[in-house]
């Protein structure tokens, strides 16, 4: 039940005080959300909208959510965007998405961190072990243990 | 060291004498002679006295709190020295990077910390469930949380670290904090992985690698050690539950191969067994009827349930040879190998070497192998010996002491099965020779008196086994012997130098 409350307060907060450049796109799972994500400030993402999954379980706020990009091919959100630490496959290796997550930690402060991750990233490549990740990578990220070997991005 | 009188007590507070200096424990209570290595038995309990001990004495250098010195030691994963180092550069330093600092933090101070409790009216409204709540717990960052989010939030976190912090920032809680929060001694399971970080980071302290067993022994002079594997010496422990384990390998004990052997066997084995698993499975066939059969237990004198054929399970050859002094299964036949590679004489050279080398290491695997699914045998075994004990007693009306002679025939067994296993490893290294013939017969005689045992061991009737008691007994003393015999045996096959590594 408590996570239930805590997505529901959540989701309030987030209607009342959006943040710039992201949507929320709601289903009919409140377990189950999508944000878009535009970073315009930042020439190697400018005019891409890139779209993230959120997954979250009844262990929710204990256990972070599972958070990936995706893409949707209907609504011409074709692409992942290229980032060292974001593999084609959508995972993406940051340390609050495990072992940094504490309980008040939030869908809004993820959103926060992965708009800053897009913002201030450089480097247009994808993680040096990504085609050797993507063959193997387990359906849900959160069953990869990420060695967050990098934190200058 | 010459105390031989002292024995190991499990007398644990006169272990925990006011004189107990750091590290350095006086020796005298609890001292556990065997012939090279000297060490102690330790139970986790001991060892998280032990860690309080510890924690005592730096908070009076200190002049600290002691559930601030358990965080401290926790942060530093119980690197004594080096906190000391760190805390006498810059105490604050310290302080702050381990979230302990006592300075108002922000600028602001809390003063009312610690457990909160709120009314109905007027409930505390907990960030991370969303829910009102009566109860709640604040830290001196001001940071507040219900109860049961904190319990969650602890029993999540537990698990991962050695220290935790608040979940809003880098304050560390102490035991005190999470032994109030949980409302019991929460704190310990946080010590308990410290004892493990303690074991693992000294390497005079190892844990027994039996399974389910938490007990821990400390080596008193373990700067021999290195010199003891050196010259082929075995450092056997044995842990306070009774199981004995080579220190140096942190695994069984190997006696008599030595611990170089051991390595590399094993590492032998892990190589080659999925060929050797593919070749021998868990059956095999009735030589004369090819009934699969599935050895459950027992000696190697099989007889086959459907022709009633009598065969030796190692060699599969016929019984008959294998009475008396005629065992011979476990002598690798090379003239017999070189005939079987007769026919392979047009392939090269290469090959040939490669598949008598396979051949003769699948030979020792397979009588080591045996006798290592035998021991498994055994060990369940000596699990219910305890209650063959009671039937005898209760079937035959002696009493509790004089059916103890099965008890000690079963470890014996146990025991000399685990001689004669690992001295196949060493066949295996050693070259052929004189030296390896007089080996092989003595192992020829340790595996005769293993057999004898074990086929006593089959009897169930218990008015046999009382009656057979006088036969336990020789047997136990003749495998005793012989283990003896075949660990010397070892030892000069080593020193001839005919080991080849």
């Amino acid at each position: 039940m408590a996570a239930r409350n805590r997505i529901l307060k959540e989701l309030r907060g987030l209607e009342k005080e959006t943040l710039d450049g992201i949507n929320i796109e709601l289903t009919d799972n409140i377990y189950v959300l999508f944000a878009t994500i535009s970073v315009d400030g930042n020439p190697l993402y400018k005019d891409q909208v890139y779209k993230v999954k959120f997954t979250i379980t009844e262990e929710y706020p204990f256990t972070p959510p599972a958070c990936m990009f995706v893409k949707d091919i209907d609504r011409g959100i074709v692409s992942i965007p290229i980032h060292p630490h974001i593999y084609t496959n959508g995972h993406i290796c940051l340390d609050l998405l495990g072992t940094a997550w504490t309980p008040v930690h939030t869908i809004r402060s993820i959103l926060l961190s992965l708009h800053s991750f897009l913002a201030s990233n450089t480097r247009s490549e994808r993680p040096p072990d990504d085609s050797s990740y993507f063959k193997h990578a387990p359906k849900n990220p959160k069953d990869t243990r990420f060695v967050y070997h990098d934190d200058t991005v | 060291m010459s105390d031989e009188e002292f024995e190991y007590t499990d007398d644990s507070d006169s272990l925990y004498s006011d004189s107990v200096d750091d590290d350095n424990f006086k020796i005298e209570d609890s001292l556990v002679k065997h012939d090279i290595v000297q060490y102690k038995q330790h139970t986790t309990r001991e060892m998280m006295e032990t860690l309080h001990k510890k924690c005592t004495k730096l908070s009076e250098v200190l002049g600290k709190p002691h559930d601030y010195v358990v965080t401290l030691l926790q942060s530093y994963k119980w690197n004594s020295e080096k906190l000391i180092e760190d805390y006498m550069d810059d105490p604050q330093d310290v302080e702050l990077r381990l979230g302990l600092s006592t300075v108002k933090l922000n600028g602001e101070h809390h003063e009312n910390t610690g457990l909160q409790t709120y009314t109905e009216e007027a409930p505390f409204s907990c960030f991370i469930c969303c829910e009102d709540k009566l109860e709640s717990y604040k830290l001196k960052c001001g940071h507040e949380f219900c109860l049961d989010c904190y319990r969650t939030y602890l029993n999540e976190k537990v698990k991962q670290a050695n220290v935790i912090k608040c979940p809003s920032c880098d304050v560390a809680l102490t035991p005190g904090d999470i032994d109030t929060i949980s409302g019991t001694n929460g704190s310990s399971v946080l010590l308990e992985n410290s004892i493990k970080e303690y074991v693992e980071r000294h390497k005079t302290y190892k844990w027994c690698p039996s399974p389910d067993c938490n007990a821990i022994v400390e080596v008193l002079n373990s700067s021999d050690i290195a010199h003891l594997v050196d010259t082929n010496q075995i450092p056997i422990v044995i842990c306070s539950n009774g199981h004995r384990f080579c220190f140096n390998c942190g695994f069984e004990s190997h006696v008599p191969a030595p611990c170089n052997v051991t390595k590399q066997w094993i590492n032998k084995c892990k190589d080659d067994s999925e060929t050797v698993k593919w070749i021998t499975t868990h059956t095999k066939t009735c030589p004369k009827c090819d009934t699969s059969i599935e050895k459950n237990g027992g000696c190697n004198h099989m007889t086959c349930r459907k022709c009633a054929y009598e065969f030796c399970w190692i060699c599969l050859g016929t019984w008959d040879n294998h009475n008396n002094q005629y065992y011979q299964c476990n002598r690798y036949q090379y003239e017999q190998a070189e005939k079987n590679n007769k026919s392979a004489k047009d392939k090269k050279l290469q090959d040939e070497a490669t598949k008598k080398s396979l051949q003769r290491y699948l030979h020792y695997y397979n009588l080591f192998n045996i006798h290592e699914i035998s021991t498994k045998q055994d060990k369940s075994r000596c699990d219910v010996v305890e209650n063959t004990v009671r039937e005898v007693q209760e079937g035959v009306g002696i009493s509790w002491i004089e059916a103890q002679f099965l008890v000690d025939s079963a470890s014996t067994l146990l025991n000399a099965r685990r001689v004669l296993k690992w001295s196949y490893a060493v066949a295996f290294y050693c070259d052929r020779g004189y030296s390896l013939d007089l080996f092989e017969t003595v192992q020829a005689g340790l595996a005769d008196a293993v057999e004898a045992l074990s086929l006593l061991f089959e009897i169930s009737d218990v008015e046999v086994i009382a009656k057979k008691k006088l036969n336990f007994l020789n047997a136990s003393k003749l495998l005793e012997d012989r283990q003896r015999a075949m660990v010397l045996a070892t030892e000069e096959t080593i020193n001839n130098g005919t080991l080849r590594l």
